[in-house]
């Protein structure tokens, strides 16, 4: 397992790789576009805007093998808020260049779909529903825009409070987070750590 | 409703201030984090009033990896360093009105660069002959009514930091009174900091998801740490 997290220059990319140290797994230093290959988990990190996260695939040139190797099944994609964002189809944050496309989803401010909510949304909350273990945890948002899906019904999309938290797709490898699960505490986080990279 | 421990760094330790000045001493900043990781607590907010952490960086990223839960600095800082300590890993920057208007366009690049929500804004202010004051550290005493400011005109800040200094550590409870006309002009998260002492919420604050509490009690209150953490808990609900 060969874990490579996204270098968006303004968000908390160093962090997560220093929080993701103590986990067996390796990290992967750099980017690189003829290696990139290798790479069995990309992690796009929050924390910064979802144009920024698109223009640094862009700059490194593995917008192409990113949805390539997804249709091959061969790598695993997470995003994180704004990585969340960058892996839908379109995102009202960055007109001037279309999302991956992994998540059949727009991203949409968050005062136009929620006017009665105090924006930006932020806070720990718990996801709606019960079933999972992970559903008791508490989970760290901070975001203005939000994921509005394609088919509301879809049920690898999960919510909070009637937004948007999380699209799980295992069998393809596609994972997004609105929340920050690196920011949740360590008893959420090691649930996180355990859900994606299937680590004790 | 969010349950935000307030740490204020001096000597590279964290502390709980009274009227700014430090006061009671609470520990290792670090192991204050590690703790406040497998808490309830929702944030961090870091207070930097000598720009301690611009100085000694390695305890800026030790402090980083030793939470994971969020971490806020408050502090008036130039801009590489509000640039630095958000690439770094921090969540927010909070800064101080003055310097806010002060540096608005640099702020609201760094808004287009990290987004709205990693900025948010301290407003200080003191109460004189019932007149809430704006408050600042370097200068004579501002003859600006905090509830006269144009929030209308703040819609680049994700949240505002309403920070008493005349309850700062007094224990006394938080000044609800200045909420009503501001959290109706600003549509925003608004915490509330200054003199809280474990007291029960209003209820007609406490359903809003719009306040929130920022205090250093838990670790600076005279009754036993457990005792004061339930009712801190109890109080935000």
């Amino acid at each position: 397992m060969r874990v490579a997290i996204l270098p968006v220059c303004t968000s908390n990319f160093r962090l997560i790789i220093e929080l993701l140290r103590p986990f067996p797994i390796e990290i992967v230093d750099s980017i690189q576009k003829n290696s990139f290959h290798t790479i069995s988990h990309l992690v796009l990190p929050g924390v910064s805007s979802a144009a920024e996260t698109l223009a640094t695939i862009d700059m490194l040139g593995i917008r192409d093998s990113i949805i390539g190797r997804v249709s091959d099944n061969s790598i695993k994609v997470v995003g994180i808020c704004a990585g969340f964002h960058a892996m839908c189809i379109r995102s009202e944050e960055c007109s001037e260049s279309a999302g991956l496309g992994l998540v059949p989803a727009d991203v949409v401010l968050g005062a136009t779909v929620h006017p009665e909510r105090v924006w930006p949304n932020v806070g720990r909350r718990t996801l709606d529903g019960n079933d999972l273990p992970k559903h008791s945890a508490r989970y760290y948002y901070n975001h203005n825009f939000c994921v509005l899906p394609s088919d509301p019904t879809d049920a690898r999309f999960s919510y909070s409070e009637g937004i948007c938290a999380s699209y799980v797709d295992s069998a393809i490898g596609v994972y997004g987070y609105q929340f920050h699960p690196e920011r949740s505490g360590i008893i959420a986080f090691r649930g996180w750590i355990k859900e994606i990279f299937a680590t004790s | 409703m969010r349950n935000i421990l307030k740490l204020v760094v001096y000597d590279n330790l964290a502390y709980a201030t009274k009227r700014f000045e430090k006061n009671v001493y609470l520990g290792s900043i670090c192991s204050i984090l590690r703790i406040a990781s497998e808490s309830d607590f929702d944030e961090i907010l870091i207070c930097d009033p000598l720009k301690e952490l611009v100085r000694n960086p390695c305890l800026a990223n030790l402090m980083l990896h030793n939470s994971l839960i969020p971490l806020s600095i408050s502090a008036s800082y130039d801009l590489t360093s509000y640039h630095r300590v958000l690439s770094d890993g921090y969540d927010k920057v909070c800064i101080p009105y003055e310097h806010f208007m002060k540096n608005r366009n640099s702020i609201t690049n760094l808004i287009g660069k990290f987004g709205r929500q990693a900025v948010s804004l301290v407003i200080d202010y003191e109460i004189v002959n019932e007149t809430r004051l704006l408050y600042s550290r370097n200068s004579e005493r501002s003859h600006i009514d905090i509830l006269k400011l144009d929030y209308q005109n703040l819609s680049d800040i994700s949240e505002l930091v309403l920070q008493n200094v005349d309850r700062d550590g007094a224990l006394v409870g938080l000044d609800y009174k200045v909420l009503e006309p501001i959290s109706i002009d600003l549509n925003r998260p608004i915490i509330l900091t200054g003199g809280f002492a474990g007291e029960p919420i209003p209820s007609h604050h406490k359903g809003r998801n719009q306040l929130s509490i920022a205090s250093s009690t838990y670790f600076s209150t005279s009754a036993s740490r457990s005792g004061a953490r339930v009712s801190l808990l109890k109080a935000v609900g």
